[in-house]
């Protein structure tokens, strides 16, 4: 079967407009899907909390594909990728992973946190995810070849406040189409956590302007942290509970940075950001 | 501005206490809000420069930050210079008045005081923001339009950052309070005898304040009330996507028409009265070519000055520095001439990594013995003895029953004392260590292998932190930060460099400041000082035995090495002279040996 036949069959290959309850740039979003439904493999950067996780959940979910997830900075050596020897009934066994059936069948394979091991930790899966598309695996002496319909989504944070992850080798980069996702704008940012997280109007805007505000002060350098979306989610669901506004704010954005430092500190920093919202 | 609800809550607070203190969140009225904790208002009145200074880059740091969140990073940076606020757009400043700070009006707490700076600095980068290119560069020749259309523009400004931060609505509130309303003869109008320039000045003055008091002002002449109003229904609404879309200029010629309809002949040379004067110059941003030095007039002493300048550029973190000179070890030093500290972390150069091997290599027999002396002292011995007749029983010897009665055992356990230890090590970097110290060897190598050997030594033993300071005088009291526990790269140690004078007084107090802001609570702090010849004359000398009395008093335990011609005079608790580095470790192991033991 060709692909132009199952593209007959059923809805392979229809992007779907939006996402519901969750925002990406549409003009994002469209290259995303017209990426994957063409066999190209798609990096997803950008801040933590801009959803990189999230819409390879929920583009599954609209496409109505199984969906596996590998944590990548679980993967110790590299051949975990494809399972790990077990010992069973007195003989050694090798347990093949969920990731070399994943890889079998149609279906999003995410790729989370996919530079947070050395790059020799992803040779060993570099003839999956380029044009060859097969592996052969020692332990069980087979070759799998990967579904024609297997997506794969890989996400990882870039950036000086992510400790822990490494530079990518060109090897990956080349096998990857990188899409940076952002924070929604204010209002659509506002608008969700009013409809999906139960804020009022006033907070919604409130915390999305926050959330906005102090994310450019890092790229600014002003702050030493990115700030995503779930300090605010964090706060909405604190108000929604009868916490107070203040208390939510303070345990939420406050909090997160360092008191170090007197008036010249971060936390400071945070409060005057606040103060400038707060009528 | 706004409501009048909401200004009603703006006149009895200070909102920068919602930063200073972090009371704002809290709502914590009863109390001192740490942990946001700021510098204290005892500071400024103190009498120490360096205090003064401290504080003073403090409230600019805190200011400029809130120009910064408004108006993006690096745009401005925020200054104190001259007597009357004022804001150069091509070296993109803002020079800001110190008048609140040293003549504060009755009843201004220092929140009070930072608010209405605050409120200063964002007006002024509310112009930059805002206002267009072409209202800095034409000014009306007609001097009452230029009032006009400064009035509209600070109006027009102010309530367009109000709109989009509504929360910073308030400075500009204390900032107008503070500049048209507590001085109510600074802007009242003098009658003139000519009628028709009394008219217009009358005229002038009154929109001005009905613009621009916080009381509510209204004016007597019913046509200055009207044409505010206009003025007002045009400036404050609710949408900053419209306002911005407003030509000002436009704006500011229908308010002159309807103010002074065809009052204003324009043959006829009329004259502002100078509050109106004074008012107009502050409007024009850019500095008269020639007068630049007038421009830059300052209330502020030169050397304060460049103690705050010196202070931003070096980005100390001096809110920390001085709760600790409050906590205080000493309220009143320093006697004249006060030195301006400066905490440097230098950028390592080439060689220097190179150069700390080195150091390395020559004191390596000498590491592990200096730290087994200590971590002898630190251990806990544990001595099983077997085959004894009494004891404890040993199981494992049971097998031996039917012939012996050994089968007992015994254990001792020797606790030696374990102690911390907080070790910080100031290097004398002046001039004169460029000498040689003994065959080959200037006395910089020296201190740097020593140096070396203490951090090599004392470093991965786990109860000891380490710092390395390295000290002189030229311009400042320069204090290298070489190697401390958020800075532990080694190659730093390596660093060379002698050149100044040896300020060994005010360096062991900031290094002991430092050591106890960083180090651990109630650990033993040591200080060890390596140095040559004799400190700086003078004051100096004095306070080298003064800190030593103080911190023996504060139960911090003093080292001199002695490098050099150095005399024992200065009343350091030990003193160790330099001979070899036999002696020396072996000297110092006893040493720390001992301060670990002893009570």
């Amino acid at each position: 079967m060709t692909i132009k036949q199952a593209v007959r069959q059923d809805n392979w290959g229809v992007n779907v407009e939006s996402l519901p309850d969750f925002w990406v740039d549409p003009e994002k979003l469209s290259v995303i899907q017209d990426l994957m439904f063409s066999g190209i493999n798609v990096m997803l950067t950008g801040d933590p909390g801009t959803g990189k996780t999230e819409l390879t959940k929920r583009l599954a979910r609209a496409h109505n594909l199984p969906f596996h997830r590998v944590n990548v900075g679980a993967i110790r050596t590299p051949r975990d990728w494809f399972g790990h020897w077990e010992f069973i009934g007195g003989q050694t066994v090798f347990i093949q992973s969920e990731f070399v059936a994943a890889i079998q069948r149609p279906g999003i394979v995410a790729l989370d946190e996919f530079n947070r091991v050395t790059p020799d930790i992803h040779n060993s899966i570099y003839t999956i995810l380029d044009h060859n598309r097969e592996v052969y695996i020692e332990e069980t002496k087979q070759y799998i070849a990967v579904h024609p319909r297997c997506i794969f989504i890989a996400t990882e944070n870039r950036g000086r406040s992510h400790t822990g992850t490494f530079m990518e080798d060109t090897a990956v980069e080349d096998r990857f189409e990188t899409i940076e996702l952002t924070l929604p704008p204010v209002e659509v940012m506002a608008d969700l956590l009013e409809k999906v997280y139960g804020a009022t109007p006033d907070h919604a805007l409130l915390l999305a302007r926050i959330t906005h505000k102090l994310n450019s002060l890092y790229h600014e350098e002003s702050l030493s942290r990115p700030t995503g979306f779930r300090p605010a989610i964090s706060a909405a669901a604190l108000v929604k509970r009868g916490q107070p506004l203040n208390t939510a704010l303070k345990y939420t954005f406050v909090n997160r940075f360092s008191p170090e430092g007197g008036v010249d500190s971060e936390q400071t920093t945070v409060l005057q950001v606040i103060q400038a919202y707060l009528k | 501005m706004a409501l009048p609800t909401q200004a009603e809550s703006w006149k009895n607070k200070s909102l920068s206490d919602f930063w200073l203190t972090g009371r704002g969140l809290d709502n914590n009225k009863n109390g001192n809000g740490q942990p946001y904790a700021l510098f204290s208002h005892k500071l400024l009145a103190s009498e120490d420069t360096d205090a003064q200074a401290m504080a003073l880059t403090a409230i600019l740091g805190a200011v400029s930050r809130v120009v910064d969140i408004v108006h993006g990073r690096n745009k401005f940076t925020v200054n104190f210079s001259s007597k009357e606020t004022r804001t150069d757009f091509v070296a993109k400043q803002i020079a800001l008045s110190a008048e609140p700070l040293f003549n504060p009006p009755r009843g201004y707490l220092m929140p009070d005081i930072v608010d209405v700076l605050t409120g200063m600095a964002l007006h002024e980068a509310a112009h930059a923001q805002y206002s267009s290119p072409e209202y800095y560069t034409e000014m009306p020749g007609n001097p009452f339009m230029a009032v006009i259309r400064n009035v509209v523009e600070d109006t027009y400004v102010e309530h367009l950052t109000t709109l989009y931060y509504p929360g910073y609505a308030g400075y500009f509130w204390k900032y107008r309070r503070y500049e048209f309303d507590l001085d109510p003869d600074k802007w009242a109008h003098k009658p003139r005898k000519n009628l028709m320039e009394n008219e217009l000045n009358l005229r002038a003055t009154d929109f001005l304040l009905v613009m621009r008091s916080t009381r509510d002002y209204v004016s007597r002449v019913a046509r200055v009330n009207h044409v505010a109003d206009m003025l007002k229904k045009m400036i404050y609404i609710d949408n900053p996507v419209r306002l911005e879309k407003l030509n000002t200029r436009t704006v500011s010629r229908r308010i002159y028409d309807e103010l002074f309809g065809n009052l204003v002949q324009h043959d006829i040379a009329y004259s502002l009265p100078s509050s109106l004067l004074d008012y107009n110059n502050r409007g024009k941003h850019q500095g008269e070519p020639g007068s630049a030095g007038a421009n830059n007039k300052t209330n502020i002493p030169s050397d304060l000055q460049n103690l705050i300048q010196n202070m931003r550029q070096e980005q100390l973190q001096v809110a920390n520095m001085s709760e600790l000179m409050e906590a205080g070890l000493d309220p009143d030093y320093p006697p004249p001439p006060p030195p301006m500290v400066v905490f440097r972390r230098p950028l390592t150069d080439e060689g220097a990594a190179e150069r700390y091997e080195q150091a390395r290599s020559v004191v390596k027999p000498f590491v592990i013995r200096l730290r087994n002396r200590l971590s002898w002292a630190n251990t806990r011995q544990v001595i099983n003895r077997y085959h004894l007749p009494s004891g404890e029983l040993d199981e494992d010897s049971l097998y031996q029953a039917r012939f012996s009665n050994k089968i007992f055992r015994r254990t001792e356990i020797i606790e030696t004392r374990t102690r911390k230890l907080d070790i910080g090590l100031l290097v004398d970097t002046s001039a004169s260590m460029v000498y040689p110290a003994g065959e080959g060897i200037s006395r910089v190598q020296l201190a740097r292998n020593l140096a070396a050997l203490f951090v090599e030594a004392l470093e991965p033993v786990d109860s000891v932190q380490t710092w390395v300071f390295g000290f002189n005088l030229k311009g400042a009291v320069n204090m290298y930060e070489l190697y401390s526990p958020g800075l532990t790269n080694k190659a730093r140690i390596g660093m060379t460099g002698a050149e100044g004078t040896t300020p060994e007084g005010t360096a062991l107090k900031y290094a002991a400041l430092r050591l106890m802001s960083e180090g651990r609570p109630f650990v033993q702090k040591v200080l060890i000082v390596i140095a040559d010849g004799k400190p700086n004359p003078g004051p100096e000398t004095r306070m080298v035995k003064e800190q030593v009395r103080r911190l023996k008093a504060l139960g911090c335990k003093t080292i001199n090495i002695l490098v050099g011609d150095r005399p024992q005079e200065y009343g350091y608790e030990y003193v160790i002279p330099w001979t070899d580095y036999y002696t020396v470790t072996t000297e110092f192991g006893r040493l720390l040996k001992k301060l670990v033991e002893e009570e």
